[in-house]
């Protein structure tokens, strides 16, 4: 995966693993450092020193911003979905891209993430927040990744896209992707992770299981107090 | 269903920010006639008689449109990614030099040899002095307005100490090269024209250009240009992409400098590029930065250029007012709404 560049990162000593098919929740307030762990995990950023290890495969991420970051917005909707897809031999051949085998795939994957009566030539930034989540979503999860990096995918996002976006989450998990949801609200990610660590100044502070220790203790690790209290 | 697309690409171009600049830039020009006291109407009889009257003024002006052509299509790649290379004249001296020497070692050589080498060269020229500020900005962020500016000056030293050494032509003590031989002069589209093959090699870029657009690396461009984070996931290597954008742009000028060396002076001059300028990046804005946008710009360019000679002589009007005529059109073409972005 190629880097974008280089950085000294905030994190520190971050250890955690993820399981094919497990939900982790990264739970942490805002400049607990959910950024550049994001970016980490899904190889936008190569740390200076530590390392990874995972099964080859496509990582799929899903940027807080996604207006910024995830989409390229006066770009059609069309060419905002074939970003990976372009990469592959079925959809590219030479210098040409197949525009019948992209078609489809488009279609399919645009009616599979529930983005509704979109037009392939309208420029991105005519779709409304959810749609452009569930096709930003929906792009990440066509190549079949075997991570995915979700921060605050929830953010901006009406009921019913929060309900799509869940479905979708879930659907990688099924198929056997591991998934990093870095949130900083609580009540998805209690009903979405399986388990739930937290990041609390660019520190893996600790891991909390909430049906033995509650909601209070989860909060109380994510603002910096250290499970014997102290500080 | 084509005759509302037409329309529509018709309705598109007129109302279009370049379009309406020149509109309002002709209606500033004219009230600027009546300042001075010249006939507007007389004026323009003479302008469309210089650029329409006959197939030698109609050369004309393709001989001045065909380096803005070449030089504005290959700074189209870079400038959509907001690469802001102004090194044409240095580029295109560059270009120059290089195909000057090359033709005065082959002077023997049969024309189908020496011309198609001559623009190899220079082509390579060219792009090898765009890709010294394409290197430092794609490694170190060089501001690349900066770096193409200050390689004008030292191509422009380097031109100055040759034409008066090494180069010198041994006929007068001038700083100009010795004269290009015979079979490296480029042959003409048409007799009683100076107008010459270098626009067809400019025209061949063209649709090169669109069938670009609609290619995979046409594709990563695009990505490139709206979201280069997003277009690194999508396997582009950025600091290649730069390198080769402003690369492409100087071989573009490369090019112009050969045809200006080959076509039109028969040999080297320390001000070979004076002609053309910064021109280029001006027809190519003005293009809307598009490649037909280019070629009906660079002959709106070439035809006022040469017209503007003519106006002093037809109307009494000074040939510099072609350049204030110019500047009104930027000018007024910069105020145009932002809507992008």
């Amino acid at each position: 995966m190629p880097s974008i560049y280089k950085s000294e990162s905030d994190l520190h000593a971050i250890d955690f693993s993820v399981r094919a098919g497990e939900v982790v929740g990264v739970a942490g307030v805002v400049g607990s450092g959910q950024t550049m762990l994001a970016e980490v995990l899904a190889g936008v950023v190569i740390p200076q020193s530590g390392s990874t290890s995972r099964d080859p495969g496509p990582i799929a991420y899903v940027p807080e911003n996604r207006h910024r970051d995830a989409l390229a917005l006066p770009l059609s909707i069309h060419d905002n979905l074939i970003v990976h897809m372009q990469k592959r031999p079925a959809f590219a051949k030479g210098p040409w891209l197949r525009r019948e085998a992209i078609g489809k795939q488009i279609a399919e994957t645009l009616s599979s993430s529930r983005v509704y009566g979109a037009v392939q030539d309208a420029p991105a930034s005519s779709l409304s927040g959810g749609n452009q989540q569930k096709l930003v979503l929906g792009r990440e999860l066509e190549q079949n990744p075997i991570l995915l990096v979700a921060h605050n995918p929830f953010r901006g996002l009406d009921v019913r896209a929060i309900q799509d976006v869940r479905d979708a989450v879930n659907g990688a998990c099924r198929a056997g992707c591991g998934v990093v949801m870095i949130s900083s609200d609580l009540d998805e990610l209690v009903q979405l992770a399986h388990r739930i660590v937290v990041l609390f100044a660019g520190r893996i502070v600790g891991e909390v299981d909430l049906q033995k220790e509650g909601l209070e203790a989860l909060g109380r690790l994510m603002g910096g107090v250290a499970h014997d209290g102290a500080l | 269903m084509t005759a509302p697309f037409k329309r529509s690409v018709l309705m598109a171009v007129l109302t279009s920010n370049a379009v309406t600049a020149i509109v309002i830039a002709v209606i500033l020009i004219v009230c600027m006639f009546f300042a001075v006291g010249v006939d507007p109407i007389a004026a323009a009889n003479v302008l469309w008689r210089s650029t329409f009257g006959s197939l030698r003024t109609f050369g004309e002006g393709l001989v001045r449109a065909t380096p803005l052509l070449m030089i504005s299509v290959t700074l189209l790649p870079s400038l959509r990614a907001g690469l802001y290379n102004i090194g044409a004249p240095g580029q295109l001296g560059a270009g120059a030099l290089s195909a000057t020497v090359v033709a005065l070692n082959m002077p023997n050589a049969p024309s189908w040899l020496i011309v198609p080498i001559c623009a190899v060269v220079a082509l390579v020229a060219g792009g090898a002095a765009a890709a010294i500020p394409g290197y430092l900005k794609a490694r170190w962020k060089t501001n690349e307005i900066v770096s193409t500016l200050a390689m004008n000056f030292i191509v422009v030293a380097i031109l100055g100490y040759l034409l008066n050494g090494p180069l010198q032509s041994d006929f007068a003590n001038l700083p100009q090269s010795p004269s290009l031989p015979a079979n490296s002069g480029l042959p003409l589209l048409f007799t009683g024209a100076r107008a010459h093959i270098g626009l067809l090699v400019a025209l061949a870029f063209v649709p090169a250009l669109l069938a670009l657009d609609r290619s995979l690396v046409g594709y990563r461009l695009r990505l490139f240009n709206f979201n280069p984070v997003l277009a690194t996931r999508a396997g582009v290597n950025p600091k290649a992409y730069v390198l080769w954008l402003m690369t492409l742009g100087g071989a573009g000028a490369g090019l112009a400098g050969w045809m200006q060396v080959a076509a039109i002076d028969h040999r080297l001059y320390p001000g070979v590029a004076n002609p053309i300028g910064y021109a280029g990046l001006f027809v190519a804005l003005l293009g809307a930065l598009h490649p037909l946008g280019c070629i009906a710009a660079a002959y709106l360019l070439g035809a006022l250029l040469y017209g503007g000679a003519a106006m002093q002589v037809g109307a009494g009007v000074s040939p510099e007012i072609i350049q204030v005529f110019l500047g009104l059109i930027l000018f007024v073409y910069a105020a145009r709404p932002n809507t992008n972005r």
